[in-house]
């Protein structure tokens, strides 16, 4: 695909708001370009989605952005989707989503966390994201991982670090005072696409059968029962 | 129309299944991938586990079943799924994966309720048995008994030239009978789901040495027509259904937690708990029984059982009198057991009325149920609409809902 240009649709439905967005990559910089590695991508069209709606809303949107630019499913060359962390049931609504997309038209998929794209879009390399119950879904260097107050005291506090909510930097400055926290709107499914666009390039795709949800929290059950995660 | 295949898919509680179904009576394929494993150790369905394994297993899952069926998905001609009653978070991963897959295709969508399913896996199967009826048929009035972990539901339902419709005679105030049956066995220390041990189990037992009974429910007067506030009475009105249709089986399950607190028979179930995770199969002889329980716990084991089915049959047999219908289809994963299919049978023939039973894979969840209730729809036009999303309480038969 070296000259060519591919069209990639971007996926995100983890948060309290999600969005789905159509990008054009191409494997030379171009004007818009904004990734490092010689690559560029023309964001085309994004859509927000309710949280509350996904479910009923999902494929609609994706439809219309797709036929508002004059694009058929199967015209569209990878799907870039945010696997989590964060609404459970989001997350398996834009994965099932996907997953039928995917085997229907036959695209391959990259998936991306979305602290992943949290710590690229601030530029730092920490980043958390609100979990509830006083926790936050946590990105350091070495992995990513579900973290309340102990978990926190446990682990070496990075200078920088993104947020783009307020309960999770309420949690970080509480446990990590010396942390500077970089404050940056929520992710979506644009910054998807810009920072998944190297992997796409790259060909790193998810086998489909295997495509799952980054929860980084496991269920009540599993919790309370002391089972492994 | 092409050659009228259906896709179906069925993901409302513990179960991942996908089928393909000729022309609403034959089947291609029936692939489903039970979640039993993952929720045994919790003596339930854990719904976020449920939906967890539902995301894992569907693509894998439909991969099957059209594999088996010898179809691509450009062979299709609708996508029918289950659109509920069930686990919100599980029903969402089928519907949401048979929306994308069928834009992707450029299909339409029927949404099936489950019940109907059920009620469609005993159609599909004397379909395919040559046993089927015509809408001039005496017999093409039915009473439906859905029974099952989630469902006791009885339903009048008639073939009409339009396709079937349905209209919901009794049903539990409470637990369902499949529900009681998973209490009881986790109280034993017997393993998840509860039916197939206690129908093993009850063999070996006496029916008659603990003798259950069941309340006839009361009308109450003072609700004056509105539905009590039980758990079963919030997913569909029962103010007009006639009380002697109407079951309840929360009181049996603390009627066996008495008896077993009153004649010490707590003894030995963590064992048996431990014995059952590890080796995992129902006995088959007396001895191998009695390994597992004294007798005085299988004594207990099968009085539960026949009275449990002896409510079921009492209310079902009354409902086709009083109907007066002279079919009876019973369905759904309780529809498995041993001694219930037995007892229906016997006691059909005292009565002068046919009962049908789906085969055992049929009686559980599958999909193969689901695409075959989907047809009639598919011959009307009546599509799902894009908007379509889980309904946890679905009803059925049941006017305005």
């Amino acid at each position: 695909m070296a000259a060519k240009s591919l069209l990639v649709l971007g996926i995100d439905t983890c948060g309290p708001t999600g969005s789905v967005a159509l990008g054009r990559l191409s494997a030379t910089p171009g004007l818009e370009g904004r990734c490092s590695n010689g690559s560029s991508i023309e964001i085309l069209g994004q859509t927000e989605l309710d949280g509350r709606r996904y479910s009923e809303k999902l494929v609609t949107v994706v439809g219309d952005l797709l036929r508002s630019h004059g694009v058929k499913l199967r015209g569209v060359g990878c799907i870039v989707a945010v696997n989590g962390p964060g609404s459970f049931t989001g997350v398996r609504v834009g994965l099932s989503t996907v997953k039928g997309f995917a085997m229907g038209a036959g695209m391959p998929v990259v998936t991306i966390s979305r602290l992943a794209v949290l710590t690229a879009k601030a530029g730092v390399n920490a980043a958390a994201l609100d979990a509830h119950r006083g926790e936050v879904f946590l990105r350091v260097v070495g992995g990513e991982l579900l973290a309340g107050v102990d978990e926190l005291a446990e682990i070496a506090a990075p200078e920088r670090m993104a947020v783009c909510d307020e309960a999770a930097a309420k949690v970080l400055r509480a446990a990590w005072p010396e942390t500077e926290l970089v404050e940056v709107a929520a992710p979506t499914a644009a910054d998807a696409l810009e920072h998944a666009a190297s992997r796409v390039l790259a060909g790193d795709f998810v086998e489909l059968a295997l495509l799952d949800g980054n929860y980084l929290r496991r269920s009540d059950a599993e919790i309370h029962f002391g089972a492994s995660a | 129309m092409g050659k009228g295949l259906i896709l179906g898919i069925e993901s409302s509680c513990d179960e991942t299944a996908a089928a393909v179904v000729e022309l609403g009576v034959r089947t291609l394929s029936s692939v489903v991938a039970s979640q039993i494993d993952t929720h045994s150790r919790y003596g339930g369905v854990v719904p976020e586990l449920a939906s967890r394994e539902h995301l894992r297993a569907i693509v894998p899952v439909v991969d099957a079943a059209l594999k088996e069926a010898g179809v691509g998905l450009s062979d299709l001609d609708a996508i029918a799924v289950t659109s509920g009653p069930g686990l919100a978070g599980a029903l969402l991963v089928g519907i949401t994966y048979a929306k994308a897959l069928a834009f992707a295709e450029d299909l339409p969508v029927i949404a099936v309720n489950h019940l109907e399913g059920h009620i469609h896996a005993v159609l599909l199967h004397e379909h395919e048995a040559g046993t089927e009826r015509s809408p001039l048929d005496a017999k093409s009035a039915a009473l439906a008994l859905v029974v099952s972990g989630g469902h006791t539901h009885l339903y009048l339902a008639e073939l009409q030239k339009q396709g079937w419709t349905y209209r919901l005679v009794g049903r539990t105030l409470d637990d369902a009978a499949g529900e009681a049956y998973d209490k009881v066995a986790k109280l034993l220390g017997l393993g998840y789901p509860g039916g197939p041990w206690i129908d093993a189990l009850a063999k070996f037992g006496d029916p008659k040495a603990v003798p259950f009974a069941f309340a006839r429910i009361k009308d109450k007067v003072h609700l004056r027509g509105k539905a009590p506030r039980t758990k079963a009475a919030k997913t569909a009105p029962i103010a007009e259904l006639d009380s002697r249709f109407l079951f309840s089986f929360s009181g049996i399950k603390t009627a066996v937690l008495r008896y077993v607190e009153l004649n010490s028979l707590r003894e030995g179930v963590a064992e048996r708990s431990a014995k059952i995770l590890a080796r995992a199969k129902p006995p088959k002889t007396h001895e191998e029984a009695l390994a597992l329980c004294p007798q005085a716990v299988l004594d207990l084991i099968a009085s539960f059982q026949f009275a449990v089915i002896g409510d079921l049959m009492k209310k079902t047999f009354a409902a086709a009198e009083s109907l007066g219908v002279k079919h009876i289809l019973v369905t759904g994963g309780v529809a498995a057991n041993r001694e219930l299919r037995e007892r229906f049978t016997k006691e059909a023939s005292r009565h002068g009325v046919t009962v049908a039973f789906p085969t055992l894979a049929l009686s559980t969840d599958n999909a193969a149920m689901i695409a075959a209730a989907a047809w009639p729809r598919f011959q009307a036009g009546e599509f799902a609409e894009t908007a379509l999303s889980a309904d946890p309480s679905l009803a059925l038969g049941v006017p305005n809902k």
